[in-house]
């Protein structure tokens, strides 16, 4: 899969610095030597550094350098390990709880255009030639559903849930469970869902999201 | 020397720790509404799953926080107990992600607004009312049905968001 550059450089000098190989108060790297390091050029190395100083993770001073800063997200650590350990099954289980509500709200909040970009979703799922699109395309589908229930607590839950389920070992499992036969079945099940929110039909919506996790589940763990 | 690392680092191809950090810095400054509207979507089932997965020593535990609930000589105590009771019942899910959802949840409602509004509105009388919704809760899981778990959660929640916010 190509990867642009720059996302790519982003992500990993975040990762370098929140692993503690730059520590606070001290500086990371200049522009010049992260462009030698990673081939590219300065002007986008310093787009990237802008980027993490508007974010509070950096401060560059001129004449000094780039100074790290320190991170008041400590209080976050127990939270977030709790959440990173959670079981793929633990994940599924608590979709299958909450989106058949968010499916029923949706088919009562759902502007149009907000229907629209939920069948969008669906449409790029079909036309998707490999997983890592199809994946992509998936849960934006779901994620407009969520976003299309107007409870922000929720959309920004399943954001947070996607960090968890994307994390390297997942995917695997869905490239073992992955079948041309079951994918054909995920796109009637995303159409049934289309259907019953164009008909505002909070019920059946409802229905069809669990039964679309319900046979995402069996396929990926036989229960 | 490197110093030990304070935040594990995740490595998804949906964001990194940074982005997790700002979705749950976001996520405890949610709405009052929509944090009740979430409790009224996961307790009821939460409540029913239980029916099937807590342990004969679960279910001691719960009954326990709600008799310390019943108990209990002054609002403060009273809290304490009851979001023992709730937390007893997600932790008997044996769902790690429900119970950390949990702890989010009472984080956020630990938050001044939310203990202001409480202690406007949680009067004797209504500590009275909830425990009796609290017995009926536990019977039912003990008596392992999962319908009327379920339901007697649903109305708990549904008669404590009506509480808080009046329609």
């Amino acid at each position: 899969m190509p990867v642009k550059k720059a996302p790519m450089l982003s992500t990993d000098l975040q990762r370098r610095l929140e692993g503690g190989e730059w520590l606070p108060g001290n500086l990371m790297p200049n522009e010049r030597a992260l462009a030698h390091e990673y081939g590219v050029a300065r002007n986008t190395v310093r787009k990237i550094l802008a980027q993490m100083e508007e974010d509070g993770l950096i401060a560059r001073q001129v004449g000094r350098g780039t100074i790290v800063l320190d991170r008041p997200d400590t209080q976050f650590t127990d939270i977030l390990d709790h959440f990173l350990d959670a079981s793929p099954i633990d994940i599924l289980n608590l979709r299958i709880f909450i989106e058949p509500h968010s499916a029923e709200a949706a088919a009562r909040n759902a502007s149009s255009a907000e229907l629209e970009a939920i069948i969008e979703a669906d449409a790029k799922c079909a036309e998707a030639t490999d997983l890592v699109k199809y994946e992509h395309w998936d849960s934006q589908f779901h994620k407009r559903i969520y976003q299309a229930a107007h409870n922000a607590f929720l959309t920004d839950f399943f954001d947070l849930l996607s960090i968890i389920r994307y994390q390297a070992p997942m995917m695997e499992i869905r490239r073992r469970s992955f079948t041309e036969e079951r994918r054909l079945a995920y796109g009637r099940e995303h159409e049934e869902i289309i259907t019953a929110l164009r008909n505002w039909d909070g019920k059946a919506a409802a229905h069809a999201m669990r039964n679309h996790l319900l046979s995402r589940r069996r396929n990926y763990f036989g229960q | 020397m490197l110093s030990q690392p304070k935040l594990r680092n995740i490595v998804s191809t949906a964001g990194t720790t940074r982005d997790f950090i700002a979705i749950l810095k976001r996520l405890t400054g949610a709405s009052p509404a929509d944090i009740l509207a979430v409790r009224l979507i996961i307790e009821p089932q939460a409540a029913a799953a239980v029916v099937s997965s807590a342990s004969g020593a679960d279910i001691k535990l719960i009954r326990e926080a709600h008799e310390n609930a019943v108990n209990a000589e002054d609002l403060a105590s009273f809290e304490r107990w009851d979001a023992e009771l709730h937390s007893r019942i997600y932790t008997a899910t044996r769902n790690e992600l429900l119970i950390s959802l949990n702890d989010l949840l009472g984080d956020i409602r630990n938050r001044t607004p939310w203990i202001r509004l409480k202690k406007k509105v949680i009067t004797e009388a209504k500590r009275r009312e909830y425990c009796g919704h609290h017995e009926k809760i536990v019977q039912a899981i003990a008596g392992r049905d999962s319908d009327a778990a379920s339901e007697s959660m649903h109305r708990h929640i549904s008669i404590i968001i009506e509480d808080l916010f009046p329609q």
